[in-house]
């Protein structure tokens, strides 16, 4: 049984849908990437599941009971829209964050140690927010969203204003925190991070679930049957019919000169085209070339999409009122 | 309830802290002695000396006028003026008689058959209220006595007819009458609906402000997702209630240790009840003896734990009523207008406040102290007058119950105002965002 369930959320606001029968399931342990286009709707359900927000219709569950406010101490939350007081020492915002949460002020503070000692940040207890820099904070924040030892994590952009060292710690933290048993739901437009983490990914686009499913699985649907072929020295002669050309290839100079193909081709051809190769050279390398996210997620969305921070005009519901615009 | 707790805790903790609380607090008992001394000094400042020059072809008038209080009269010769009407031939002198600013010219004409007179003032700047009052009451009086005399009635006579009653009030109980002393009540109220009023402008606007940087700082979404929005404002009215108690008694420590510490040294007129801002010391010994009587007979075991009440009702009720305001807005600019619905009740009962302390226990008394958003002051007045238990009980609860409603409606528009804008409203939709669990 799926660990976060949603079960087909609709959310409408003044003049556009924010979402529309949204279902999808995260199992324990996951880490479930939520992708789609700016405006998608990614941010309203973040805050439906924190329950922030409530849906029009539809419903959420949490390990099998319908989210309440008891899932307070069961979540660990880290929002887009990154806000500390700004005149509250370090140490005390964390240890009343967690209190809300419903650690006791023992557990708080010791939590808080732990934390900001494996986030290398044990000198800024005593720092007010407003002293810090952006990616600071967002550490901060990250600490408040993991103190509780949360069963479910959600993470909006997490990566985002972190640089290289911190994005290794905290990719560190979350494949950590997953093999103890954390399910993990992270927002994000970073291909690589759902390359490189993710067991599951779903993709909203236009208020609706365009695609969801396992990592590999994605890939595998997106695949366009391509594989790439190093084989050692100058070309060797293209395979006899029905077997495809490369549709490119590039040869690195001499001496140990390596040629490099690539071939559109269905599974079936290709024992052949092995074949064809050790026969007439020497196969140096041989791969099915899986799409990347970022080639799904453009094919999925559609470029027309792109760069249209926007998208409320595309789904807008027919009214006479006056359309608003809204920060 | 517990989160109500946490959210007060960190309210209270980090104001204390901050270094406006700890300039304030110190502050404090200086700037209210200087909103005593100031009217005081000012009133000092205010008497720079003007010289008139009283020109009075009569003779009978001129010696009406009293030097006082920086006005300096001067007669001028005979003949230094023409007596009837002025003439051009005169504007030299007076040219001369008005070169110092500070100097008026009062030309009266001889009183006529009826003991009328023409008065005419001239200077350099228009005269001030002060000027021409003092100059009309004594010329007033000096007629008023020279057509007595004319009558052949003696002044001295007149004087001795006057009487003046002071009229003692009593409550009739069925033990007996008690004294009442309805100008001590007067002022006790008054007193009382002041502070009050400080308080509720004072701490409620900071239940606002704090709300308005919760949500500039966009921190709501985490205490959102954690906190029941009454908790959240539950907690942040009871935190700052007691900062604003703290601060109180901080204020009444230091201002007592402050007027000690000037009475010891001698500077001050009174003794360690000076801290009592402004009404004892300054009556004479006496006086002061039968205020202290007086204010001991005051029914203070039921006033006292009444007003207690009046007050923190208020203050929650009205620091509610701002912490929607602060939901509802962006920015603290944007919170004046919709700052003038809930200032006004308040200026209201202010104002009503002296109409009930002429009849504590009218229509308009009664009225404004059941409406919770008049209560707190009116009541508070009415208090020393006596109020029937019956209509104490029933304001009381109507009181708790408007407050505990608007600080549920607070946090409601909170959690709406913050992250539901663009949300069609329809009264489905706000009647599924109140009962939101």
């Amino acid at each position: 049984m799926a660990f976060l369930d949603i079960r087909s959320v609709s959310k409408s606001y003044r003049n556009h849908r924010a979402l529309l029968d949204v279902s999808m399931q995260v199992p324990k342990g996951g880490i479930m990437g939520l992708l789609g286009p700016n405006g998608a709707g990614k941010t309203t359900l973040i805050r439906m599941i924190n329950r922030i927000t409530a849906p029009d219709s539809g419903s959420i569950w949490l390990d099998g009971r319908e989210l309440g406010p008891e899932h307070a101490r069961r979540i660990g939350y880290l929002p887009e829209e990154r806000g500390l007081y700004k005149k509250m020492k370090i140490g005390e915002q964390l240890l009343y964050l967690a209190r809300l949460r419903g650690l006791d002020s023992g557990q708080a503070l010791q939590a808080a140690k732990h934390w900001m000692t494996r986030l290398e940040m044990q000198s800024w207890w005593n720092k007010k927010a407003e002293e810090l820099s952006k990616g600071m904070q967002q550490k901060v924040q990250l600490v408040a969203a993991l103190m509780h030892d949360p069963d479910l994590l959600i993470l909006d952009e997490p990566f985002s204003g972190f640089d290289p060292v911190n994005a290794r710690l905290l990719k560190n933290i979350l494949l950590e925190r997953r093999a103890a048993g954390t399910t993990l739901l992270i927002s994000t437009h970073r291909m690589e991070t759902v390359e490189d983490l993710c067991t599951h990914v779903v993709l909203i686009h236009r208020a609706g679930v365009v695609l969801s499913g396992e990592t590999e699985a994605v890939r595998r649907q997106y695949s366009k049957n391509r594989v790439e072929i190093h084989c050692a020295g100058a070309p060797a002669s293209p395979p006899p019919a029905p077997l495809p050309a490369p549709s490119s290839t590039t040869t690195t100079s001499e001496p140990n000169a390596i040629t490099r193909m690539v071939f559109e081709a269905e599974p079936q051809h290709w024992p052949a085209l092995i074949d064809h190769y050790n026969r007439n050279s020497h196969i140096l390398h041989f791969s099915e070339k899986l799409p990347s996210f970022q080639d799904i997620f453009i094919q999925a969305v559609g470029t027309d999409n792109l760069g249209d921070a926007d998208n409320s005009a595309t789904n807008a519901i027919p009214s006479a009122n006056t359309t608003h615009i809204f920060r | 309830m517990n989160k109500i707790f946490i959210v007060a805790g960190r309210e209270f903790f980090t104001r204390i802290q901050s270094r406006t609380f700890i300039v304030m607090s110190i502050l404090g008992p200086l700037l209210f002695g200087l909103f005593v001394l100031v009217p005081v000094l000012m009133a000092k400042w205010n008497n720079d000396s003007t010289t008139v020059w009283v020109h009075d072809p009569s003779g009978q008038l001129s010696d009406a006028f009293q030097d006082q209080n920086g006005l300096k009269f001067q007669v001028l010769p005979q003949g230094t003026l023409s007596n009837g009407v002025l003439v051009p031939a005169d504007s030299a002198n007076i040219r001369e008689l008005l070169e110092d600013q500070d100097a008026g010219l009062l030309h009266l004409q001889a009183p006529d058959s009826n003991l009328n007179v023409e008065a005419r003032y001239y200077s350099a700047q228009a005269a001030g209220l002060k000027i021409t009052e003092r100059i009309q009451s004594a010329l007033n009086d000096r007629l008023y006595r020279l057509r007595m005399e004319r009558q052949g009635l003696d002044p001295k006579v007149i004087e001795s007819l006057r009487a003046e009653v002071q009229l003692q009030t009593s409550v009739w109980t069925d033990q007996g009458s008690e004294d009442s002393h309805t100008e001590t009540a007067m002022l006790l109220g008054f007193g009382a609906a002041l502070l009050m009023y400080m308080f509720i402008f004072m701490y409620g606007s900071m239940v606002m402000r704090g709300v308005i940087e919760e949500k500039a700082s966009r921190v709501m979404e985490l205490l959102v997702s954690t906190t029941k929005p009454f908790e959240l404002m539950m907690g942040k009215i009871l935190g700052i209630a007691s900062v604003g108690l703290f601060q109180f008694v901080l204020w009444l420590l230091l201002g007592t240790a402050i007027s000690t510490a000037i009475g010891a040294m001698g500077l001050g007129s009174g003794p360690g009840t000076a801290s009592v801002p402004g009404t004892v010391n300054s009556l004479p010994a006496d006086a002061q003896a039968d205020w202290m009587q007086i204010l001991g007979q005051m029914p203070w075991e039921t006033i006292i734990p009444f007003f207690l009440f009046y007050f923190l009702g208020g203050y929650f009720l009205y620091a509610a009523l701002f912490a929607a305001v602060g939901s509802a807005v962006d920015s603290e600019g944007d919170s004046q207008q919709l700052m003038l619905p809930i200032s006004l009740p308040i200026i209201l009962s202010f104002v009503a406040s002296q109409f009930v302390m002429q009849n504590p226990h009218g229509s308009l008394a009664f009225w404004m102290s059941m409406i919770p958003l008049t209560s707190p002051v009116v009541m508070v007045v009415r208090l020393p007058f006596g109020v029937p238990g019956w209509e104490l009980a029933l304001s009381m609860f109507l009181l708790v119950a408007a407050f505990v409603l608007a600080v549920w409606l607070a946090g409601r528009i909170f959690r709406i105002g913050v992250l539901m804008y663009g949300q069609k409203v329809s009264f489905n939709l706000l009647r599924k965002w109140l009962f939101y669990r």
